[in-house]
């Protein structure tokens, strides 16, 4: 284990720090040492510990291609929600009609030359 | 070394810097201190010391043997000192040692300034104090080494360096 450990203080009243491995980059906290958020090879995992909850703090929740559903529609009862939970959110989208664009005027600027 | 009497010149400036370069380096002293302020420009006075520094980054310390409150200049370059140490509570109650060439004002001023000493602290195992990973329920290895160690506790570790709390 050959690794490097960054905190403000190196005591026992200092919990939180940052874990710097080979492969292995973590954000730790906490009295349990069950709060961390690790990045590695294989995936991030982001662990909240026994009782201590994840907080996203973003009305607007993203992913690639989907977007989560909005809060006021997430409280909606089940049969009186037709909302689905998540949504298509492709902002490539608004990009194609600029690409369409580009490229024609370079098909034509082509074929004139030709 | 005496720098008349050479009729080279190209000698006798190689041992008037030499002989500048040592009178700068040359310490005589060491005392140990606590690190009771730090003043610039973002605190030029503090409450410990009459004098005020707009500039650079100065350490107001407390030395052990003299008794004395003095000041010395920080001259490792401003981003060693945050990056390493951190900000001023973070710094402020730490010991360190001053090496300088006497025990004058001025000397003190331009002296070295070391900060932390081990010698009386019981250190923790650091390993065995970072977090545990559950990464494996999910697919994902992590370091297996170091969530074992945080499962155990090390009998003969200490509290790690702690230092003194001065009001600022």
């Amino acid at each position: 284990m050959k690794s490097k450990i960054l905190k403000a203080q190196f005591n026992e009243m200092c919990l939180g720090g940052i874990f710097l491995d080979f492969h292995t980059v973590a954000l730790f906290s906490g009295e349990s040492k069950m709060t961390a958020i690790e990045v590695t090879p294989q995936g991030i995992n982001i662990q909240a510990g026994s009782g201590k909850p994840i907080y996203l703090n973003g009305l607007t929740i993203t992913g690639p291609m989907h977007r989560q559903s909005s809060v006021p529609a997430d409280y909606l009862p089940g049969l009186l929600n037709p909302t689905p939970r998540k949504t298509f959110d492709m902002p490539i989208m608004f990009e194609i009609p600029d690409l369409i664009n580009i490229s024609t005027a370079y098909g034509l600027v082509a074929g004139g030359l030709l | 070394m005496p720098t008349f009497g050479r009729k080279s010149v190209v000698a006798q400036e190689q041992v008037k810097n030499e002989f500048l370069v040592q009178g700068k380096k040359e310490t005589k002293e060491s005392y140990h201190a606590y690190i009771i302020d730090i003043c610039g420009a973002h605190n030029p006075k503090s409450k410990y010391y009459e004098e005020s520094f707009h500039n650079g980054i100065t350490f107001i310390i407390a030395i052990k043997e003299l008794a004395e409150v003095r000041a010395i200049y920080w001259r490792k370059g401003y981003d060693f000192l945050r990056s390493v140490y951190g900000v001023d509570e973070n710094i402020i109650g730490r010991q360190c040692i001053v090496h300088c060439k006497s025990s004058s004002k001025r000397d003190i001023f331009y002296g070295d300034l070391e900060i932390g000493i081990g010698l009386d602290s019981y250190y923790q195992d650091e390993l065995s104090n970072t977090y545990i990973s559950t990464a494996g329920f999910g697919g994902i290895s992590s370091s297996a080494t170091s969530t074992i160690r945080n499962f155990m506790t090390n009998r003969t570790e200490g509290p790690g360096e702690i230092w003194f709390r001065f009001e600022k």
